[in-house]
C-alpha cells in the first residue's frame, strides 16, 4: 500500500477517535452518562484526535513531508531499534511481574497475585503461538 | 568478527553530505551517522543500496574483520 493511503486511512481513524471523544464529552454534558471519568477520556480522546488530523493534514498536504515522514517511519535503524525495545519492555515486564506475584502473594493477596500471574501466563502463552507461526512462515 | 566499513570515506571523497546520503538510499541522517560510527550494522537491502550508491561492490565497500 502506498503511504500516502496509509496515511488517509489514519487521518480517517483521527477523525473517527475525534467523534468519537466529542460524542462522549456531548453525552456528559446532557447528562446521559453520569462518569466523570468518562467525560476525562472522551475529552482526551478529542484533542488526540484533533491534534493527530492537524499533523496528518499538514504532511499530506506537502508531497516532500510525506516523503520524510515515511523514511522517518520505515527508516531500517527505527524499526530496529523499536523491536529490541519491545523485547527489552517484554523480559522487564515477566520478570517484574514474576517478583510481583512472589511479593502479592507473601503479602496475602493472592487475588492480586493470581491476576498477575495469570497475565504473564498469556504474555508467554501469546509470545508461543506467535513464535511458532513465525517459525513456520520464515 | 567486526564489520567495519568505508561509507565517510567515500562519502567525502564524493563530497556529499550525510543528508544526501540518507535521501539517496531512503534512511535517515541518524543512521548514516551510526553507520559511520559502527553503532548500527545495515541490512543486506540498505548494503545493497550503499554499494549501488557509491559504485562499489558489497565486500568493498563492508570489511569483515576477525577479532
Amino acid at each position: 500500500m502506498n503511504y500516502e493511503k496509509k496515511l488517509k486511512i489514519r487521518l480517517c481513524f483521527a477523525v473517527c477517535c475525534a467523534a468519537a471523544g466529542i460524542l462522549l464529552v456531548a453525552l456528559c454534558c446532557l447528562g446521559m452518562i453520569k462518569a466523570e471519568v468518562v467525560i476525562i477520556f472522551g475529552a482526551t480522546l478529542a484533542l488526540i484526535g484533533i491534534y493527530r488530523i492537524i499533523n496528518y493534514l499538514i504532511i499530506i498536504k506537502d508531497k516532500e513531508a510525506v516523503k520524510r515522514q515515511n523514511i522517518a517511519e520505515n527508516d531500517e535503524r527505527t524499526v530496529s531499534i523499536m523491536y529490541k525495545a519491545r523485547s527489552a519492555a517484554f523480559i522487564i515486564y515477566i520478570v517484574t511481574a514474576a517478583v510481583g506475584v512472589i511479593f502479592f502473594q507473601v503479602a496475602g493477596k493472592s487475588d492480586l497475585a493470581s491476576l498477575l500471574g495469570f497475565s504473564v501466563a498469556f504474555l508467554v502463552f501469546v509470545y508461543s503461538i506467535f513464535y511458532f507461526i513465525f517459525n513456520k512462515k520464515y | 568478527m567486526l564489520l567495519k566499513n568505508r561509507i565517510k570515506e567515500l562519502r567525502k571523497l564524493r563530497k556529499i553530505t550525510q543528508d544526501d546520503l540518507a535521501q539517496a538510499v531512503d534512511v535517515t541522517r541518524q543512521t548514516i551517522i551510526s553507520l559511520e560510527n559502527g553503532k548500527y550494522t545495515a541490512s543486506l537491502m540498505l548494503a545493497y543500496k550503499l554499494s549501488k550508491f557509491f559504485g562499489v561492490s558489497i565486500e568493498d565497500l563492508f570489511i569483515f574483520e576477525e577479532e
